[in-house]
């Protein structure tokens, strides 16, 4: 039984089709690597299963329950919409480019931030369990410090483990090592694949080859709005008889 | 320098201080609450909201408080009749109200979108976002804009004196008045509006630090 599905779900802006139609699911322990050109269409596909982006038709379901929500005239999500969504929301882990970390708050504060006021955890279990995951990172010790005093690779490193703490059952991960400087990118795909290996189910919207090809169970390729090609890496990065695949690999190569 | 004057009138003056500091706080709250709503409908989608909250901000931009001041005490609507202190309240709290809308607009505006898809993204309500997202970034925005203005409110709350309102400026000028000595009256009163300002501005430098206004900033 899959963990979320997504089905025929499109978006548009205006006249444009950023997301064509398209239907997606993952089982749970899945790892999962979209892959493409940019304005193919991965973060807002990425972006919708959330609802941080509105789908202009489709259907979401998280863990077989289809996600309600109800738009307004100006095609946003509803106040009362906003307020039903922070269950789903909540199992639901985003990773975000640029780690959003909130930065009038610390480290610890940053992760106990949702258990605490989302999940209604006590604070005191919700601190324990932040350290724990933090120790394992080796961040313990950046507990107290803010997130401007962080390098992005551990900014970016906390904003995983303030996903990992509120237990979700998918974590989502866009673009995360994009805005990375390349001498830290390594220690965030390092955290990202030791999740893998623990079986967390992860969407990993990602410009790092290796990476997809090694620890991901399926690689989506995108185009134009549409998944044009799905399979094992081996599938997708062994092939050669597609050309916009081929095209892509080259552009990749320079 | 007379003393024995400054005895004589300081227990006026004191008086009038305490109506003073009581109309400006008022009237900073109440603006501030005021202002937040007009910020927010001001960012609104929807166009009349948006041209009605811009229209409110300038009108009580632009006129002077003391012509809002008059027109409220004199003139209001429906009969009702207010009293001075009330109807100083109501037009402080306009006037205040249109500043300090455009000073949270800019905190508004200021949060990185990336915050807020944060909260949402690990589930927050809306409420909770405000609240414990949005509203302590608003103050590391604003804070020196805020406390500012709210100096200059304080300090142009001396026209309320005008509609008969007891605040310090009217005890001040009504004790140099029958005494005749300008630094004893108000000169006293000068240090007294220095001395509630100063208050303000201690609240800024420990709300400062309180927020860590510069947690990490390299």
């Amino acid at each position: 039984m899959p963990v979320l599905e997504l089905v025929n779900i499109s978006k548009t802006f205006g006249t444009k089709t950023v997301v064509q139609s398209t239907n997606f699911s993952i089982q749970k322990g899945e790892v999962v690597s979209i892959i493409g050109p940019s304005g193919a269409g991965k973060s807002s596909l990425l972006r919708m299963i959330n609802l941080l982006e509105v789908p202009s038709s489709g259907q979401i379901v998280i863990d077989s329950q289809p996600v309600e929500y109800k738009l307004n005239r100006a095609s946003h999500l509803t106040f009362l919409s906003k307020f039903k969504l922070s269950k789903v929301r909540s199992k639901v882990g985003m990773v975000f480019q640029h780690f959003n970390l909130w930065e009038h708050k610390s480290v610890l504060d940053n992760i106990i931030e949702g258990p605490v006021n989302v999940n209604k955890k006590s604070k005191r279990e919700a601190i324990r369990h932040a350290e724990e995951l933090l120790a394992r990172v080796g961040l313990l010790e950046k507990k107290d410090d803010y997130p401007g005093m962080l390098s992005g690779g551990q900014q970016q490193r906390v904003a995983i483990t303030r996903a990992l703490a509120m237990e979700p059952s998918v974590l989502l991960f866009d673009e995360p090592t994009s805005s990375l400087d390349p001498e830290l990118v390594g220690e965030v795909l390092q955290m990202m694949t030791q999740l893998a290996e623990e079986g967390m189910t992860m969407i990993v919207v990602t410009h790092e080859m290796r990476f997809a090809r090694q620890v991901s169970d399926r690689v989506l390729y995108m185009e134009e709005g549409r998944i044009v090609a799905e399979g094992t890496p081996e599938e997708i990065f062994e092939s050669k008889d597609n050309a916009r695949l081929n095209r892509f690999f080259s552009s990749l190569h320079g | 320098m007379n003393l024995e004057t400054i005895a004589q009138v300081f227990p006026f003056l004191l008086k009038g201080a305490l109506v003073t500091f009581e109309i400006s706080i008022l009237a900073i709250v109440v603006g501030t609450l005021l202002g937040f709503f007009l910020a927010v409908l001001r960012l609104s989608h929807n166009k009349l909201i948006r041209f009605l909250a811009t229209a409110y901000i300038w009108v009580f931009r632009g006129v002077p408080i003391l012509m809002v001041l008059v027109f409220i005490y004199y003139t209001p609507p429906f009969g009702i009749t207010l009293s001075a202190f009330a109807a100083g309240l109501l037009g402080l709290s306009f006037n205040a109200a249109a500043y300090k809308a455009e000073i949270i607009r800019t905190g508004l505006l200021a949060i990185p979108k990336g915050q807020i898809e944060a909260a949402e993204a690990i589930g927050m309500t809306p409420w909770q976002i405000l609240i414990r997202i949005r509203i302590p970034q608003i103050i590391r925005f604003i804070l020196p804009t805020y406390i500012s203005n709210s100096v200059a409110l304080l300090k142009e709350s001396a026209q309320v004196s005008v509609i008969t309102v007891p605040d310090l400026m009217l005890n001040a000028q009504s004790q140099f008045s029958s005494t005749y000595m300008p630094y004893e009256t108000l000169g006293v009163a000068a240090v007294l509006y220095l001395a509630m300002t100063s208050l303000l501005m201690t609240l800024q430098i420990y709300t400062e630090r309180k927020l860590n206004l510069n947690a990490g900033r390299k």
